[in-house]
């Protein structure tokens, strides 16, 4: 008996060991999770590294799934969504960059053996942007500049899905923590709307509109002349993209680790906006545009 | 043409009066109607009207439902030309990210203009013969306008020019995944229920437990198919070289063929056990074998019964692979799903236009070989 | 030859069939008569295996039955069952090609078969072949069921209310045409009926059931004249007896040669094989005291009403 035992053990580990000579990378099915797998992709094959491509895989779950699972070796996370995966959506620790980096970091480590890798420094969290030609004449790029102007008499008039305007971790936080108040007459409540309906009511001042509820790196922002507002007190959970790897994976390429990180040191909110609208807006394969930055940037070394 | 069809001849005449096409600066950016001069220039929009005109009016005059048909046609690959020549005219000297598609009058016309073509199809009441011929007809005349390069300029044709080579292969993963569950589950499914007619008493669990496996969402079972197959792939050796994955083709492959039991099962055993009895008692009375019973009389009297579940399940498949691309197994859902992510209506249509031609054309198909089986078998 | 020995089925503790035995001669045909749930189809299905006796042995020309394989036994045995049991989606000829295709039998030969069977039975090969069963008028499906069981040269034909789903008219006509069949293949005959007078026109011995037991199998002009128990009676029908037992014997049986008449009977000349029933029927539609009847030796005979009236009640 426990002879079969250690025979299937033997079985199973070299049979998984030939599994794993190839480095399967994945990542979700939205558009910056083609931007960012692709990314991951590119420089991995760059450095002669055998992978297999399952970029844009599937929803959250799914490709977390998969990971944990060990379908797939690597995929880019948001830290705030650990908060989801380990039930703990309440705490306040996510609102902090580097403390919900940290903590999910470690639970991961912990419970699954997946190891957080380098973080971009961008936040793709719910927010306002406020159509550039109002921000900058106003001198507005904070959420607390925002709520001095919008009690100081500011004219502002927020295009936003009724759950942002009514959720009370949503707009009601934020007017709490900024000390503003938005009357009726300053918010376009579109019913069930996505942020591209926001911010296309924002960048065509539809009904007056000049600020939309965003998603931070969304690619519609930048075309549409829009700015996101800092969430400098820590609203809002943060959402900082990072590649996340299994243990075992980076064990046998130990040199993944300072590859990636350059290349996501290097994406700011800014440089996600881009290359995000760059597939979205323009319609390019999001392979090429990944391609094309890292390129241009000098990232393939 | 009589009576109430009369009454689309009112949308196809007025449909010059709406927008013809929708310019877009980039391709989420919010649409600008064009009309239909806008869109053609005068000259032409003169003579499209003109044409539409005699169109509806040799439509009004045509007596036999041929006529009517090949008018109707005719309509429908004028209305799409336009569109096709419009979209050129259009994109002349605009960047490149600019986006034309077709607009409300567009759209009007042509839904009209199909109406009318299938109720002049339905007047002819053709054999299953011609059926199958029109739908061959109906695919390469869709082909040829295709390839051709006169709709090239309409906003699908351009998401489709930037991924060519992905439309064909999650096309081909398509039609894997729906055609393949599909075979599987007939394989699987016509000789379960065949065993089911022959014990009763497991009838009864068994279809309980498909009805069951039926009304679990589609996500939520390819989420569960992942942990199990998963396990599978990576403690027997074998089931991974069979391709087998816990995401990917294998569990959604895995669900659809879940999903098509049902129908496949139980209308098996409701065509075998609708086999009148004086039938069976005859082929028993006469000596035929179980065996000879079960090929040359239940089945071949079931066979109506059978392929009106293979119909139902191929279109259901057809449609439900789409879903499939949220777990990684390709198929057309990817570029439904992408463009969702992008809010790009003109990547969502390039998933979901083959999608529907897939199904409409399958659905076709089998209706005309329903009604090639054997006269006396209905 | 046909041997029942003891033959029993029972359901749940219930005989449908009670220790039966019966011996049925070879070219006779045998009328199984019987109320519904008497058990006589029970009893008839348990001779091609379509039913398993309890106990008891069905032997065939002294060959038990139950040692042959069903399938094998069934092809030599011809079955014809009350709603036909037409194959839908077999053409007319097909149906009847059903069991020489079992067997294994050569194209041609099977359709020179089909052939000579449908103008047997008055169906045209060319019209009627190639119909599907729902094309075809209840008469003609019915004929086409019993070509079908005949297709093999079956040396016995087993037939379940055969004409129990026909209009009175084609009855009469399809009942002729077994009567003409069976004479001429002489083929052995069961045939279970309810219906008493189809028994006693057509069969030569009548075996009656009642609640899975044989009350009488006697040959029907003796059920008719000895009825074995009140049931047999009440299945007869007190009240036509006499007309049931003319209608069995031939008119010429009592001819006088037309010179011992007194006088020659005028109107038409009945056909030779006229019972003495349509004989009377004759005299007393025509009001004659006597009818003449032709006699293919020689001159028309006379049969007078007083020798019907003394031959209608036996002795």
């Amino acid at each position: 008996m426990f002879r079969t035992l250690m025979l299937s053990a033997a079985v199973t580990a070299s049979f998984a060991g030939a599994a794993s000579a190839q480095v399967v990378v994945s990542s979700k099915i939205d558009t910056e999770g083609g931007v960012l797998g692709n990314l991951i992709l590119a420089v991995l094959d760059h450095a002669g590294i055998e992978t297999e491509n399952r970029v844009q895989l599937g929803a959250t779950p799914v490709v977390r799934q998969a990971l944990v699972a060990g379908e797939i070796d690597i995929y880019p996370e948001y830290t705030g969504n650990a908060a989801y995966f380990f039930n703990r959506a309440e705490e306040p620790i996510w609102r902090n960059a580097a403390d919900a980096y940290a903590e999910a970091k470690k639970l991961d480590a912990e419970q699954n053996d997946l190891v957080w890798l380098t973080p971009a420094p961008a936040n793709n969290t719910w927010g306002v942007a406020v159509r550039r030609d109002v921000a900058e004449p106003a001198g507005v790029t904070t959420f607390s500049q925002f709520g001095q102007w919008v009690a100081g008499g500011g004219n502002v008039k927020l295009a936003a899905s009724s759950e942002f305007v009514n959720s009370a971790p949503a707009l009601p936080a934020f007017q709490a923590a900024y000390g503003f108040t938005l009357s009726p007459e300053q918010l376009i409540v579109l019913s069930g709307g996505d942020t591209a309906a926001t911010i296309q009511a924002a960048s065509n001042q539809t009904s007056g509109a000049n600020a939309a509820m965003v998603y931070g790196t969304d690619g519609q922002i930048a075309v549409s002349n829009l700015v996101v507002l800092e969430d400098d007190k820590n609203v809002q959970p943060v959402y900082q993209p990072a590649p996340v790897i299994r243990a075992e994976t980076l064990a046998e390429h130990p040199q993944i680790e300072e590859l990636l990180k350059p290349v996501f040191e290097s994406l700011t909110l800014e440089t996600l906006q881009e290359l995000n609208g760059k597939v979205q807006v323009d319609g390019l394969p999001a392979a090429d545009v990944a391609q094309e930055y890292l390129t241009a940037n000098g990232l393939l070394k | 043409m009589r009576g109430g069809i009369r009454l689309l001849f009112l949308p196809l005449a007025l449909s010059p009066l709406l927008p013809f096409a929708v310019f877009r600066a980039n391709r989420i950016a919010q649409g600008e109607p064009r009309s239909l001069v806008e869109t053609l220039g005068a000259g032409p929009a003169a003579l499209a009207v003109a044409a539409l005109a005699g169109g509806i009016a040799a439509l009004a005059f045509a007596r036999r439902p041929a006529w009517g048909a090949a008018i109707a046609a005719a309509l429908i690959l004028g209305i799409v030309l336009a569109a096709g020549w419009g979209a050129s005219s259009l994109m002349a000297g605009v960047p490149t990210q600019a986006r034309v598609s077709p607009g409300a009058g567009f759209w009007v016309a042509l839904v009209a203009a199909a109406l009318l073509l299938i109720d002049a199809l339905a007047r002819m009441r053709p054999r299953p013969a011609l059926r199958l011929a029109l739908v061959g007809f109906a695919v390469a005349a869709g082909a040829l306008l295709l390839s051709s390069g006169a709709l090239s300029q309409l906003s699908v044709m351009q998401e489709y020019r930037n991924r060519s080579a992905a439309f064909w292969r999650e096309g081909a993963s398509h039609l894997w995944l729906a055609f393949g569950s599909f075979a599987a589950a007939m394989l699987a499914g016509v000789p379960l229920g065949i065993a089911l007619t022959r014990r009763a008493g497991a009838r009864g669990s068994v279809l309980g437990l498909l009805t069951m496996l039926q009304t679990i969402p589609s996500m939520a079972l390819f989420g569960m198919l992942i942990v199990p197959l998963g396990w599978l792939a990576a403690n027997l050796p074998a089931a991974h070289a069979l391709g087998i994955r816990g995401i990917g083709a294998a569990p959604a492959f895995v669900a659809l063929f879940l999903y098509s039991l049902l129908p496949i099962v139980a209308n098996t055993v409701a065509g075998i056990t609708g086999v009148p009895r004086s039938v069976t008692e005859a082929a028993d009375g006469m000596g035929l074998t179980r065996r000879q019973r079960l090929f040359h009389v239940d089945v071949p009297l079931a066979l109506p019964v059978i392929i009106t579940a293979a119909r139902i399940v191929l279109v259901q498949n057809i449609g439900m692979a789409t879903v499939g691309a949220l777990i990684g197994a390709g198929g057309f859902g990817t570029f439904v799903f992408q463009g969702i992510g992008q809010t790009a209506t003109d990547l969502i249509l390039l998933g979901a236009l083959p999608t529907v031609a897939l199904a409409s054309a399958t659905s076709a198909v089998m209706d005309a070989l329903i009604g090639m089986l054997p006269g006396g078998a209905r | 030859m046909i041997e029942l020995r003891s033959v029993s089925k029972v359901y749940d503790g219930v005989a449908v069939v009670d220790d039966v035995t019966l011996t049925l001669e070879r070219g006779t045909l045998t009328a199984v008569v019987g109320t519904s749930g008497s058990g006589k189809s029970t009893l008839l299905r348990m001779v091609n295996r379509l039913v398993e006796p309890t106990s008891g042995q069905v032997l065939i020309d002294g060959a038990y039955t139950a040692v042959i394989a069903a399938p094998e036994l069934r092809r030599k045995i011809g079955y014809v069952i009350q709603d036909h049991g037409l194959f839908p989606h077999w053409t007319a000829a097909r149906n009847i090609g059903t069991v020489p295709v079992l067997l294994g039998w050569r194209r041609a030969d099977v359709r020179s078969r089909v052939r000579e069977l449908m103008e047997m039975l008055q169906l045209d090969p060319d019209v009627i072949g190639p119909r599907f069963p729902h094309e075809l008028s209840g008469g003609q499906a019915q004929r086409v069921g019993v070509a079908r069981a005949l297709a093999a040269r079956p040396e016995l034909l087993l037939m379940d209310e055969p004409f129990g789903a026909l209009d009175p008219v084609i009855r009469a006509q399809a009942q002729a045409d077994l009567h003409r069949v069976q004479r001429r293949l002489g083929t052995t005959v069961i045939l279970v009926t309810h219906d008493m007078a189809e028994a006693i026109r057509l069969a030569d011995r009548i075996a009656v059931m009642r609640a899975g037991r044989i009350e009488q199998f006697a040959p029907p002009a003796d059920i008719i004249a000895k009825p074995a128990t009140p049931f047999v009676a009440e299945l007869l029908g007190e009240g036509d007896r006499a007309f049931r037992y003319l209608s069995l014997k031939p008119a010429a049986d009592v001819a006088r040669p037309d010179g011992a008449a007194e006088g020659a009977a005028d109107g038409p000349v009945l056909p030779g094989h006229a019972t003495m029933a349509e004989a009377l029927s004759e005299m007393i539609w025509t009001g004659r005291d006597r009818v003449r009847i032709a006699n293919p030796d020689g001159d028309p005979g006379i049969v007078t009403r007083e020798a019907l009236i003394r031959a209608g009640r036996p002795e």
